[in-house]
């Protein structure tokens, strides 16, 4: 297809990729580069005696070998709950439909501390359900799917209320099921959205790294949790280094793997409304579908979450509000330098500046992918989610060694924080605009050119309304990563400005019950706060894009 | 045989489709017609099964079609900008219904030739959807509804998207085809010129209710209410007012003498344009404020020579006697009692 | 046509920059050179000079009061800088000893002293007031660090489920008892700083030689049903069924003072705590604080590990950070002699020891426990 926005110059491509790539290059290959090194050189001189030795090693393969299967596992798992709930909320209105679309938000917010404990609680001993599933694959899967949820039914839902149902109706007249109109018509135009979604999941289920550690217990370990263990217990730099360099040829593995999937171009399509294609369900057979559904999320997703309000609302007295009324104060004597309401505060301006540094250039990145094909694209797109793929610790640590060799000490710096969030969260913002953007009408750029429109203006008249879209949920995610984001922001150095989940880590960490339930409180109170950003952003999506 | 009774379609509280009766015969064309929001798609959609039904029954040949899902009905269906598949190219378009139907691919290749050939667009089977013009696009999917050989064949104003002289071309062209075709065919369409070129009869549709099902000429001749007439593009109605062997018109009184007078349900006057002529001593008297010359015949619109703004009163002459009017001439017009009618 | 591109892109650069400078306005910012400068004019004050503390996520102190006496009697800004738990803070302090990251390190321990001393990432300081604290604490003869408090780890067990037919464990050899099977939860060595302490005491108490070593030992835990856990939250919080555990294990490896801190958050305030400790195979833990060398504030580092040895910051020390004071003398609440666990004789082992072979004798657990 010809895309004739960004002119044939090479020079164009250039110029809209520099920010992005300056921005992954300073953070993120220089200072991964630079503890690599680090790592294979410890006096200047190569050695690679040490980490042949670590790959030599038995463990490690084993350790590689069910990160991978436990991957794959868990992203096959997360498409069985995720394709229905995207169709769902996608295709069918019903009452609640808005407040469930920002709820699936939340577990992909929540850092893995609290959802380790709201797990425990609901599958460890003691469970109300009488389950006990603690240190099995079982609560491992469980949480991936708990978590990841939420990008499958934004990413692929977001095109799917965007497809035509015309053409699925189209196909049953002409003597397609309704499964077989799915299959012939839907899945192909829906694909390159699944695609998306089932390599971030992938991605994040391969770089796993607490939910192994506490819901898994010791007798599991991804290679993220070996690189932790060497690096940040071990301070064995060559091991930590090789075992980083490993995953990293994974994910660039599964990222050409994923790249050849795409290869197919992707189809202008008719894209409506989101309200045109949604509707109330009609007849047995749908309202049946949404029963389903709903129960599986409740379950999947609801029950968790219900636990941890519960935790919340427990106290030595019975239920009450004691636990979120004591956040206003000094509480816990010490474990937070200040009110846990402070860090509330911190986190929403944390993921607003984060949000702001990731969005331009997310958009930017996206428009150099989904504009120009060929090689050098997708170099670009891969290159984008490898801080996805690397070990948080290795990024961490990397800051430390390389960013103090800048002329503005960052190292200690708060900006360091969102930036480290930005890293993560740019993935997203692209992944979210690549496939709308690749999906608009061509003749709708052709109708501007034809009413008098430069390339630059038809990109913003025309392809920015429905890019805006797109951008919206992208910046729907990099908020939520934001807010919840805890590996990377456990490995840099901060100062005294805890995130929520920062704050909610040190209060679990301190003895007690007022603690605990302190740290349930705080845990519900980041669920609500990114519930209410979801639902923002999503009212901004209506409101801005409505014509789209 | 294609038998709607009572049929009911609603959208939460509104209406869509308000007790449908509605019969097609075996081979015949029924053309659909009504404004936009009257409910012409939802019929379409009704029929195919894509609508649940909130009253009455449709049935085919006397089977009750309401257990029967979307895809065995055996229907096929135009869509209004054609919705073609775009991850396919032509011929896998035209061969999706095939597939469906289990044919072979040898045989399937073979029918999607004919059927490419049928709608004037041979050995396009490998151009990709994106390449095509709109008038190519609409023909695919005409090809596409044809393949599998439906029973019953709809179409949803499947010239609204082209421009005119297209559309003028395609439209006998289909009315060609339909008439090589022998299965029932339903035209929907807000164009009262489409509806009467193509329909056997015309079913004329607003706000959910059927206004009107006719033979296409009776329906012209004489249009059973005013919203028909209107709809037709007959414009001269005004309300009825009787005077003494006459009836009284913006224009002038009208003396009805020696014919059959008003039925006493009548509240309407009807002049038919094409029965007006220029008449100096005609009953009938105004101002010319509009003068349009279309080739056969030249179009006059008049107003009341007292009120300036009152109803105009459109008449089609015949452009080859004499000279036209002009405008602000003052005419009298006389009218072909045959083009007088009473609607209720 | 460029230009609308060009103009799109400076816009969105200008966002950036803009963005990203008005982030630098949340923190502090360093000021490094502001040390010693002379004020302008006498009438106004100097402004106050930025201390950098680097530590782990479990300091604490009370606020703002104990940090407020440091800063105004030494016209300083106390900036605290947390890098995740005391390993992982140790080894970042590594990384960067060529540019420390801050001028003062507290919360080494003993288990990592020696990791830190042979990066040399001290300067020596002979500490005022250190002389007050026992010689059992001041593990570096070269003083490069200065002991601060001291915990102790131990077994801690839930009063509920043991009485007089079924006493708690007197022992760590009890452990292997089948009276005490299914019972115990322990945390991993490799990921937890407890769990490492735990092991470290039964290293010393068994042996690596002889008739039944260490290994032995463990190896008999785990025939006795012990469960291991990642970290002292899953173990404590999810796992020991004993105050504000909600799991099903009535004995757990945790600190002599969490009996405190059951008492102490508990409301109202139980008159006993509702778990108990094993004072049999506990492990000392002592932490230290310590100047970092090439720090750009040397005295002003110096005398915040002064003050840290003062009543003041001494005596704020147990309700806050569950340890006791280095120095004896300070004042300790009367919650901490009433329900702190006190331990005779604890198991301790020198640091260059830990050093020397801590990953091989992880290493060695993995394979035992597996």
């Amino acid at each position: 297809m010809d895309q004739r926005v960004v002119s044939r110059h090479a020079l164009t491509t250039v110029a809209l990729a520099v920010l992005p790539l300056a921005f992954i290059g300073l953070f993120f290959v220089f200072p991964v580069v630079t503890i690599l090194l680090r790592g294979f050189a410890p006096n200047g001189v190569l050695d690679l005696a040490a980490p042949l030795q670590v790959l030599a090693r038995p463990e490690t393969l084993g350790v590689a070998w069910f990160t991978l299967w436990q991957a794959v596992l868990s992203t096959l798992l997360t498409l069985c709950v995720g394709l229905p709930g995207a169709y769902l909320l996608a295709r069918f209105n019903f009452p609640g439909r808005r407040v469930l679309n920002a709820l699936i938000l939340v577990p992909f917010v929540l850092p893995t501390v609290v959802v380790g404990a709201a797990f425990l609680a609901l599958i460890g001993p003691r469970g109300p359900l009488g389950l006990r599933l603690d240190h099995t694959i079982w609560a491992i899967l469980l949480a991936h799917v708990f978590y990841n949820s939420a990008v499958v039914v934004r990413v692929v839902g977001g095109l799917w209320a965007q497809l035509d149902p015309r053409t699925e109706e189209a196909a049953r007249i002409l003597g397609a099921s309704r499964w077989g109109a799915f299959r012939q018509v839907t899945w192909p135009l829906l694909r390159p959205a699944v695609l998306s979604a089932a390599s971030i999941v992938f991605l994040f289920t391969f770089t796993s790294f607490g939910v192994i550690l506490i819901l898994g217990g010791p007798g599991y370990a991804t290679i993220e949790v070996a690189v932790y263990r060497a690096a940040a217990v071990l301070l064995d730099l060559p091991a930590a280094a090789t075992l980083a360099l490993l995953q990293l040829c994974f994910l660039a593995v599964s990222l050409v793997v994923y790249a050849r999937l795409q290869q197919r171009a992707a189809l202008s399509q008719r894209l409506v409304a989101a309200r045109v294609a949604a509707r109330p369900p009609r007849g047995r057979a749908e309202w049946a579908f949404v029963g389903v559904t709903l129960a599986l999320l409740a379950l999947v997703l609801g029950l968790p979450l219900a636990t941890l309000v519960e935790r919340a609302l427990a106290g030595p007295q019975g239920y009450g509000l004691d636990n979120f009324t004591s956040l206003f104060g000094q509480s816990a004597r010490g474990a937070l330098f200040v009110p846990p309401i402070d860090a509330i505060r911190n986190s929403l301006v944390f993921a607003g500046g984060a949000t702001a540094i990731c969005l331009p250039l997310g958009l930017l990145a996206a428009a150099v992918i989904a504009y120009r094909r060929g090689v050098l694209a997708s170099g670009f797109d891969a290159l984008l989610m490898l801080p996805l793929g690397t070990s948080a610790v290795i990024i961490g640590f990397g800051f430390l060694v390389s960013v103090g060799q800048l002329p503005i000490d960052l190292r200690t710096s708060p900006l360091l924080i969102p930036i480290a969030h930005a890293l993560v969260a740019l993935p997203f913002v692209v992944r979210a605009c690549v496939p709308l953007m690749r999906s608009i009408d061509r003749r709708l750029r052709d109708a501007a050119a034809v009413l008098g429109a430069s390339p630059g203006r038809t990109w913003r008249l025309v392809d920015l309304p429905i890019v805006g879209r797109a951008a919206l949920i992208g910046a729907s995610f990099a908020f939520a990563v934001s807010l919840g984001e805890f590996g990377a922001t456990l490995f840099i150095v901060r100062p005294e400005a805890p995130t929520m989940p920062i704050a909610i880590f040190r209060l679990l960490s301190q003895p007690g019950t007022l603690a605990f339930g302190q740290a349930m409180a705080m845990a519900t109170v980041l669920m609500l706060v990114t519930a209410i950003a979801a639902l923002a952003f999503d009212r901004l999506r209506t409101t801005s894009v409505g014509g789209a | 045989m294609l038998r709607l009774s009572g049929v009911r379609v609603t959208y939460g509280t509104t209406a869509a489709l308000d007790g449908i009766d509605l019969e097609v015969r075996p081979g015949e064309r029924l053309a659909v017609l009504g404004p936009s929001g009257s409910g012409k798609s939802t019929l379409l959609r009704a029929i195919a099964g894509l609508e649940p039904l909130a009253g009455g029954v449709i049935d085919w040949d006397g089977q009750d079609l309401a257990g029967v899902p979307v895809h065995r009905r055996g229907f096929g269906l135009m869509f209004q900008d054609y919705v073609l598949f775009p991850h396919r190219d032509v011929a896998g378009n035209v061969a999706f219904g095939l597939e469906m139907h289990g044919v072979t691919p040898a045989r399937r290749l073979a029918r999607v030739e004919e059927v490419l050939a049928l709608v004037g667009l041979p050995g396009y089977g490998g151009r990709r959807i994106d390449q095509l013009s709109g008038g190519e696009q609409q023909r695919v999917a005409l090809a596409r509804a044809l393949a599998p050989t439906p029973r019953l064949l709809m179409l949803d104003e499947p010239l609204g998207a082209l421009d005119r002289g297209l559309r003028t071309r395609l439209l006998e062209e289909l009315y060609g085809l339909f008439t090589r075709l022998e299965l029932p065919i339903i035209y929907v369409t807000h164009d009262q010129e489409e509806a009467l070129a193509v329909g056997d009869r015309v079913a004329v549709i607003n706000r959910g209710r059927l206004e009107a099902v006719m033979p296409a000429r009776d329906l012209w001749r004489s249009p059973p209410n005013q919203f028909v007439a209107r709809f037709l593009g007959l414009n001269n109605v005004v309300p009825l007012v009787p005077a003494r062997d006459a009836v009284a018109t913006p224009w002038g009184d009208l003396p009805l003498t020696g014919a059959p007078a008003a039925p006493p349900d009548a509240s309407w006057l009807l002049l038919r344009p094409e029965a007006l002529a220029l008449d100096p001593d005609g009953p009938l008297r105004g101002i010319v404020v509009a003068v349009t010359f279309r080739g056969e015949t030249t179009t006059i619109h008049v107003r009341p020579t007292e009120a300036a703004d009152g109803p105009l009163l459109e008449a089609h002459l015949q452009s080859d006697t004499g000279d036209p009017p002009v405008v602000g001439q003052s005419v009298r017009l006389s009218v072909n009692r045959a083009g007088v009618l009473f609607l209720p | 046509m460029n230009r609308p591109i060009l103009l799109t892109l400076a816009a969105l650069a200008a966002v950036v920059v803009i963005v990203v400078a008005a982030l630098s306005g949340i923190g502090t910012t360093p000021n490094p050179d502001a040390a010693g400068t002379p004020s302008p004019t006498p009438t106004t004050p100097p402004p106050p000079t930025e201390l950098r503390l680097l530590t782990h996520d479990s300091f604490a102190v009370t606020t703002p009061e104990i940090l407020g006496v440091f800063e105004s009697q030494n016209n300083a800004k106390v900036n605290i800088l947390r890098a995740g738990d005391a390993g992982s803070m140790v080894n970042q302090a590594i990384l960067t000893k060529d540019n420390p990251l801050a001028d003062v390190l507290f919360g080494v321990d003993n288990t990592f002293l020696s990791r830190a001393l042979d990066a040399n990432i001290f300067e020596p300081y002979h500490a005022a007031g250190v002389d007050a604290v026992p010689a059992a604490l001041r593990l570096d003869a070269r003083e490069r660090v200065t002991p601060i408090d001291y915990g102790d780890v131990c077994i801690n067990y839930d009063k509920a489920a043991y009485g007089d037919a079924n006493p708690p464990p007197q022992s760590l050899a009890d452990l292997t008892q089948p009276a005490y099977r299914s019972q115990l939860v322990v945390e991993d060595p490799g990921t937890s700083s407890p769990g490492l302490a735990f092991m470290l005491a039964t290293i010393a108490r068994f042996g690596e030689t002889g008739d039944y070593t260490w290994l032995d030992y463990w190896r008999d835990l785990r025939a006795n049903d012990v469960t291991i856990v990642s970290g002292w939250n899953e173990a404590y919080e999810s796992s020991f069924s004993g105050g504000s555990g909600a799991g099903d294990k009535p004995l757990v490896v945790s600190y002599a003072t969490s009996p405190v801190a059951e008492v102490y958050y508990a409301s109202p305030q139980p008159a006993e705590s509702p778990t108990g400790v094993v004072t049999d195979g506990c492990f000392r833990q002592v932490e230290f604080a310590g100047v970092l060398a090439g720090t750009k504030q040397p005295e002003l580092a110096k005398k915040f590990v002064d003050y840290m040895l003062t009543t003041v910051f001494q005596s704020d020390i147990p309700l806050n950070m569950f340890v006791f004071p280095a120095v004896p003398t300070a004042p300790v609440p009367q919650l901490f002699t009433d329900h702190a666990a006190q331990v005779p004789e604890p198991v301790t082992m020198s640091p260059e020891q830990i050093g020397a072979n801590r990953e091989r004798w992880i290493n060695e657990w993995s394979a035992a426990t597996h």
